[in-house]
C-alpha cells in the first residue's frame, strides 16, 4: 500500500512535469513565426508601412466589415472580405519575402472564397517621404469571375498607379476602396444593394476633420490597464481586477477583451494582377 | 486452462484490431492523399484551358498580332493536342511536356509583342496582357499545389508500414511532378510595369 502510494506521488510529480513540458513545447510551437505575419486586430486594414490615414482605415474597416456581416449568410457567393496590407520595404524586407498567395491563405480571407486582397509596398526615399513601390490585387477562386484580371489592372491603373495620386497614396487607396464597393454591390450582390456612389471631394474634407483618435478595437484593453495601473483605481479593484483578467486571460485568452475580425477561411488561386 | 486461453484469445484479437485499424486508418489516408492530387491536378488542368482562352483572344483581338499569329496559333494547336492526347490517355508525364510545348508559344508571342512596340498600345492588349500575367501566377501556384500535395502522397507511400500495403492495394510509389525547371515558367512580363 504503501509502496503503491508512493508511486502515485512519483507519478502526479512526473506527470506535472510532463504537463509542464507540453506546454512550453506548445507554446513555443505556437509561436514559431514565418515571414508571413498574423493579420491585425482589425483584421481588413494592416497597415504594417503606416501610410494610411485613420479616416482612410476606418473606411476600411466600416465597410469591409459591413460587405462580410450583411452577405455571409447568402449561399455560395457570400462572405466577400476586402482586406488591405501594406508594408515598408528596407534592408530587412524585399518583396520576394511576401508570399501574397500564402499571405491570402495564411489569412484565410473572404467566405466561399469570395476575397479580395490589396497588397502595397512603400519604400522611404531620400526625403523619408513614402513612396509605392509596387501594388498588386489578388482575388479568391470564386472572386475571380467578379473581379476579372483585366478589371484589376484598370482598377489599378485608375487608383494607386494613376499618376494623378503620385502625392496622395492615401486617397488612391480610398478611391480603391470605393471602386471596390461599386464591384461588390453592381456586380456580385446587385440584389441585395443598392449601387454604391462616391465622392472622393467629400471623403477629402471628412479625412481633413477626422479627430484622430483611434476607434480601433484594439484599444479597448489598453484602457483597462491604464485604469488598473492608475492611482484612480484602489488597491481592491487592483487585486480583483488583476485576478479577473489573469483568470480570463487563462481561459480565453485576450480574445475576451478584443472583438477580433477574422477571415472566413477562403482561399486563393494565385490569380493576381500587380503594378511596378 | 480456460482462463488463458481467454487470455491469450483477448490478446490476439487486440492485436489484429491494432494492424486492422492501422491498415483502414492507412488506406484512407492514402485514397484521400491521392483524391487531393486529382482535384489540384484538375486546377491546373483549368488554369492551362484558360491560358488557351486568353491567348486565342489576344491575337484575335489585338491589331497588328494577326499577321505573326498564324505560327502561334500553330504552336499552341500542337501543343493542345499533345496536351488532350496525354489527358485521355491518363499520361501525367505527357500533359507535363504538353505544357511546356504551349509555353514556348507564349514565349513566341511575347517576343511578337516586345519586337512591335505598336501593338502593346491598345486597351485591348492591356486587359489581355492582364489576363495572361495574372493566369500564368495562378498557373504556378496550381502547379505548386500539385507538387505539395504529390510530395505529401509520394512521402506517406514510402513510409512504414504503408509501404507494406500501399502496392496490395494498387497505390503507385512515385507520383510524378510537375516540371518547374524553367522551362514552363514565363519570363516576367514588363510591358506595361505588370507582375
Amino acid at each position: 500500500m504503501k509502496f503503491l502510494k508512493l508511486n502515485l506521488t512519483k507519478m502526479t510529480k512526473y506527470l506535472k512535469y510532463i504537463f509542464f513540458i507540453s506546454l512550453i513545447l506548445l507554446m513555443l510551437v505556437g509561436c514559431k513565426s514565418g515571414k508571413l505575419p498574423r493579420p491585425s486586430s482589425e483584421f481588413y486594414v494592416n497597415d504594417f508601412a503606416n501610410a494610411l490615414s485613420l479616416a482612410t482605415k476606418e473606411n476600411i474597416v466600416y465597410y469591409s466589415n459591413e460587405v462580410y456581416e450583411d452577405t455571409k449568410k447568402i449561399k455560395d457567393i457570400g462572405g466577400t472580405q476586402i482586406v488591405f496590407a501594406t508594408f515598408l520595404l528596407d534592408e530587412n524586407l524585399s518583396s520576394g519575402e511576401i508570399d501574397i498567395t500564402a499571405l491570402y491563405r495564411k489569412w484565410g480571407i473572404g467566405k466561399n472564397d469570395m476575397g479580395i486582397f490589396t497588397v502595397l509596398f512603400f519604400e522611404r526615399d531620400d526625403d523619408g517621404l513614402l513612396t509605392l513601390s509596387e501594388s498588386y490585387i489578388e482575388v479568391g477562386y470564386r472572386m475571380e469571375q467578379y473581379l476579372t484580371a483585366g478589371k484589376m489592372g484598370r482598377i489599378l491603373d485608375e487608383t494607386v498607379n494613376n499618376a494623378d495620386f503620385e502625392f496622395d497614396y492615401d486617397l488612391a487607396v480610398a478611391k480603391l476602396l470605393f471602386e471596390y464597393l461599386i464591384i461588390v454591390t453592381e456586380d456580385i450582390y446587385p440584389d441585395f444593394y443598392e449601387p454604391f456612389t462616391y465622392d472622393l471631394d467629400e471623403f477629402v474634407i471628412e479625412r481633413d476633420n477626422s479627430l484622430g483618435i483611434d476607434y480601433s478595437y484594439g484599444d479597448i484593453p489598453m484602457s483597462f490597464f491604464y485604469y488598473l495601473f492608475s492611482p484612480y483605481s484602489s488597491i481592491f479593484e487592483k487585486i480583483l481586477l488583476g485576478l479577473f483578467f489573469t483568470f480570463v486571460v487563462g481561459l480565453g485568452g485576450t480574445g475576451f477583451f478584443i472583438k477580433r475580425s477574422r477571415g472566413g477561411g477562403g482561399s486563393s488561386g494565385g490569380m493576381r494582377v500587380g503594378r511596378r | 486452462m480456460n482462463k488463458k486461453i481467454i487470455s491469450f484469445g483477448s490478446i490476439v484479437f487486440i492485436v489484429l484490431l491494432v494492424i486492422a485499424i492501422i491498415l483502414i486508418v492507412g488506406y484512407n489516408t492514402l485514397v484521400d492523399r491521392k483524391e487531393e492530387i486529382v482535384a489540384k491536378e484538375s486546377q491546373v488542368l483549368n488554369r492551362l484551358s484558360q491560358r488557351d482562352a486568353t491567348i486565342y483572344q489576344l491575337l484575335g483581338a489585338v491589331e497588328g498580332l494577326q499577321e505573326h499569329a498564324e505560327n502561334i496559333y500553330e504552336m499552341i494547336t500542337d501543343a493542345r493536342k499533345a496536351f488532350n492526347d496525354a489527358k485521355a490517355a491518363g499520361d501525367t508525364e505527357g500533359m507535363i511536356e504538353a505544357d511546356a510545348m504551349e509555353v514556348k508559344a507564349v514565349r513566341e508571342l511575347i517576343i511578337v509583342i516586345e519586337d512591335n512596340p505598336n501593338v502593346n498600345a491598345t486597351p485591348a492588349f492591356l486587359t489581355l496582357m492582364d489576363e495572361i500575367t495574372a493566369n500564368e501566377n495562378a498557373i504556378s501556384v496550381a502547379r505548386k499545389d500539385y507538387n505539395d500535395r504529390v510530395a505529401e502522397y509520394n512521402k506517406s507511400v514510402r513510409k512504414f508500414p504503408t509501404i507494406l500495403y500501399a502496392k496490395l492495394f494498387g497505390f503507385e510509389a512515385d507520383k510524378p511532378y510537375w516540371k518547374m525547371d524553367g522551362n514552363n515558367e514565363i519570363p516576367k512580363i514588363e510591358f506595361n510595369k505588370n507582375d
